[in-house]
């Protein structure tokens, strides 16, 4: 890992060296002299290294300042030592080395076997003198997919691990097999190798500074499926790639000369699974332009982009949790045979003397969920039960007709989501003085945004800034106030159910311009962490959720230059309509260390969104901060209007 | 009143979102193909002991190794691609178990492995006499009628589990059955 980062740190010194040695070196080998028998060779050769083509096979990227250098980390992906920056020295290198006995990569293979796509791509554009050689490991590798066409897949977010926030995204790769099932073609993904000891913390500071290898792992379909839809209750969505097999074979040998030879550093926010995934779908689509993003590659971002492309995707296709598919099956229970089913999962009733399928399928499909979890007592306390409602379940045979089962909602398709770049204005009144706002954001999602395409009810948001200007009032001078500056934002809300009793949760880290003291423009840093429940109000789409929130501040504002204290946070969150939510919020905050002021305060919001499209937003709020004193109250109405791109 | 224009613009140019259409995924119903011939592998060290005859002595543990964990390319090639000896390298979720090294055949190795990673969801769609695991399941064990294949792991759902049967021993109890239904043994190829 170590000296994967240290190759990158010596490109400034490679820049250079191409810089001063354009093709001096330039080998010849007999495969190469009769290539260039022709006059306009060099021309031709120049062509073919900034083809469009060579470029994407070899993952070269030109940045902003116009350097071009390949994603690619290991030094043994290019044969000349000016590879990694100059695509003409590294075309030139490769051509010689096909016909050289060398021995390159991991697997000790031939130049042709090592890098195949390469080879064919070389041999047909410059009609190389060179005798094919037998490949035995790359066409195992090969057959082992079978390959016809491949599925673009997403799983969607699952926020119990940091790494997995914002969803993940792998290619299936289906087989030619006749009568195929989709279970049993293979997986092909793109994934940090992360040691089984590297906790939490050292987790994300490797991820964020690239300490880890990107590798690719073929894994059969059916043991990601079980791992996303089944152990951790994801939806996965796959999108069928207008991609014929020639194409597919193209991106197999890419992604065979990319694992066989090299590496790329893993980086949590541009050179990801997700990143690194579209790379190769440009490689089976020369035509396709998907990695233009900078900054930060999010999953359901290279779902977009692929989306975006006219006629790339031929069809879309829903798997739905675990999870929802047992309350799908719960929800179609009737009274009688709800009341049944408590009875069984409580031990009350035999599942032996039952003759309701339905009944028994929903007793079995609830335990084998939460036998999912691993708690391994638990699972060895309901293990007979489960058996013996099997048992039971069989014996009945196959039954008429299954219970009709209302559809699932399909809303967490990642296409459908709104961009994840903020940009907004906004225009109200602070007190009695009107205001003008920008706000910028990064990503990603917050709990007033439509959840179309996200996880409902969560947020997660990263840097951004509002800056507040209030114009000359009076005596007082025009000002321009920095209202907020996001570090994180993260809030999952998980309404109970009648089953489940998970735990809501929030986390806040900002600087910000506080409202209940009486300064305008003073700023307080602030950390803030919750936890709480939420409650399901009469259907999905309304909840209320109380949290216990520990608030701490530090800032010059405040008497000893910081404050800290509980706070209980309450609100109501309803989303009537798909594209409408309305949020009252009710924050009772106390500040323990004030003495010559109140103690507490009371801060409510009332705000409503209207989300127009994936770009346009509309938002109105009314806030409302009082100290639970004598001292002024304070209050402000805003209305804004978001794009997000 | 900018702000209001600003807002008219928005609504005048935003279009309308949603607008993808999704085409459902076509599923091949089709025979499968003739699957390859399989290739009989001799168990090295431990024989089998105990349960079904034929089936080696392994708790679940060891197979699992293939699956929980991503195979990267490297790792499948070099492992090799005989047969499907299992080294014991660590037990599934549960700590090491204690694995021994077995072989299965090639052809076993697909539906072993397919048993051990789908054993829940398995156990499920058995008794319940459909579901596209269990679909794939018969695929893994040369199986086209899928639908035959359904209705015999249902009738037999006791005998192949009995409530504490390994997902390898369950496999080997599939396979028996098989050959025991005359419909299914001469359309399997197990």
């Amino acid at each position: 890992m170590l000296r994967g980062k240290m190759m990158c740190r010596g490109e400034l010194l490679a820049v250079l060296l191409t810089v001063l040695l354009p093709v001096l070196l330039s080998p010849m080998s007999p495969a190469f002299a009769a290539a260039s028998s022709s006059d306009n060779a060099d021309a031709r050769i120049d062509q073919l290294a900034h083809s469009k083509y060579w470029l994407r096979l070899l993952h070269y990227k030109t940045s902003w300042f116009g350097h071009t250098r390949s994603l690619v980390d290991g030094p043994e992906f290019f044969f000349s030592p000016q590879g990694k920056t100059d695509p003409r020295a590294e075309l030139v290198a490769t051509v010689a080395a096909f016909s050289k006995d060398l021995k390159v990569g991991r697997l000790k293979q031939t130049p042709q076997c090592a890098f195949p796509e390469r080879y064919r791509f070389l041999k047909a554009e410059l009609h190389l003198n060179v005798k094919d050689q037998e490949c035995v490991q790359l066409a195992e590798f090969l057959k082992s997919f079978n390959a016809k066409s491949a599925t673009l897949v997403f799983s969607s977010a699952y926020p119990n691990s940091p790494g997995s926030m914002f969803g993940h995204t792998f290619l299936r790769i289906n087989t030619a097999t006749a009568g195929k099932n989709d279970l049993l073609d293979q997986g092909l993904s793109f994934a940090a190798a992360v040691p089984k000891d590297d906790g939490g913390l050292t987790f994300a500071v490797k991820g964020l500074l690239g300490g880890y290898i990107g590798q690719f792992a073929r894994v059969p379909y059916y043991a990601k499926v079980n791992e996303y839809l089944n152990s951790e209750s994801r939806d996965l969505w796959e999108y069928d790639l207008s991609l014929n097999t020639e194409e597919v074979r193209r991106m197999l040998m890419n992604a065979w000369e990319l694992e066989t030879n090299s590496w790329f550093d893993y980086f949590f926010f541009d050179e990801n699974c997700a990143y690194v995934l579209l790379s190769l779908l440009e490689v089976a689509k020369p035509d396709w332009d998907l990695t233009g993003f900078a900054i930060y590659v999010i999953p359901g971002e290279t779902v977009k982009a692929v989306t975006r492309i006219a006629g790339a995707v031929t069809g879309v296709k829903f798997r739905p949790s675990l999870r929802k598919k047992m309350y799908q099956r719960l929800a179609a229970l009737d009274g009688r045979q709800r009341e049944l089913f408590f009875k069984v999962i409580h031990g009350e009733l035999q599942p032996s003397g039952l003759a309701d399928a339905n009944l028994l399928e929903s007793v079995a499909s609830y335990l084998n969920y939460e036998k999912q979890k691993g708690d391994q007592q638990a699972t060895l306390k309901q293990a007979p039960l489960l058996q013996a409602t099997l048992v039971r379940r069989s014996e009945l045979g196959a039954t008429e007709v299954a219970q009709s089962l209302a559809p699932i909602r399909e809303d967490t398709r990642p296409d459908l989501g709104h961009e994840t770049y903020r940009l907004g204005t906004s225009t109200g009144l602070q007190r009695t003085s009107l205001f003008q706002e920008l706000n910028f954001k990064f990503a990603f999602h917050d709990l007033l945004n439509n959840d179309l395409g996200y996880m409902k009810f969560s947020q997660i948001d990263f840097p951004g800034a509002t800056l507040r200007f209030l114009p000359q009032s009076g005596t007082r001078p025009g000002v321009i106030n920095v209202e907020q500056v996001q570090g994180l934002a993260l809030a999952s809300l998980f309404p109970m159910t009648f089953l489940e009793r998970r735990p809501s949760w929030r986390f806040n880290l900002d600087y910000y311009s506080p409202k209940d003291l009486t300064c305008t423009t003073c700023h307080l840093g602030r950390a803030e962490v919750g936890a709480g429940a939420t409650l399901e109000l009469f259907s999905p789409d309304y909840i209320a959720y109380a949290l216990g929130v520990l608030d701490f501040e530090v800032g010059s504002a405040v008497r000893m230059g910081y404050r800290w204290g509980p706070k209980i946070q309450a609100a109501l969150l309803l989303n009537p309509h798909p594209r409408y939510k309305m949020q009252l919020a009710c924050d009772l905050a106390s500040d323990l260390l004030q003495t010559d002021r109140p103690r507490g305060y009371l801060e409510m919001e009332w705000n409503h969104s209207l989300s127009l499209s994936q770009a346009w937003e509309l938002r109105a709020g009314l806030k409302f901060v009082g100290p639970l004193s004598a001292l002024a109250s304070y209050y402000e109405e805003k209305l804004t209007l978001n794009y997000y791109f | 009143m900018k702000l209001f224009t600003i807002v008219l613009l928005a609504l005048a140019l935003a279009p309308a979102a949603n607008a993808q259409t999704a085409t459902p995924k076509k599923k091949h119903k089709a025979a499968a193909a003739a699957a390859p011939a399989p290739k009989p592998v001799a168990a090295p060290d431990e024989g089998p002991s105990g349960g079904v005859p034929g089936e080696p002595d392994i708790d679940g543990c060891g197979l699992g190794w293939q699956v929980t964990n991503s195979q990267t390319i490297i790792g499948a090639i070099t492992r090799g691609t005989t047969n499907g000896t299992v080294p014991p390298t660590f037990g599934m979720t549960s700590g090491s178990l204690g694995c021994k090294k077995v072989s299965f055949t090639v052809r076993d190795k697909a539906g072993a492995v397919y048993a051990v990673s789908n054993f829940d969801s398995l156990r499920l769609e058995m008794a319940e006499g459909r579901g596209e695991v269990l679909d794939a399941f018969a695929r893994t064990m040369g199986c086209s009628d899928t639908a035959a294949f359904d209705r015999m792991t249902q009738k037999n759902y006791g005998t192949i589990l009995d409530g504490n049967t390994t997902p390898v021993r369950m496999f080997f109890k599939v396979k028996q059955q098989i050959q025991l239904d005359p419909k299914l043994a001469t359309s399997c190829a197990v």
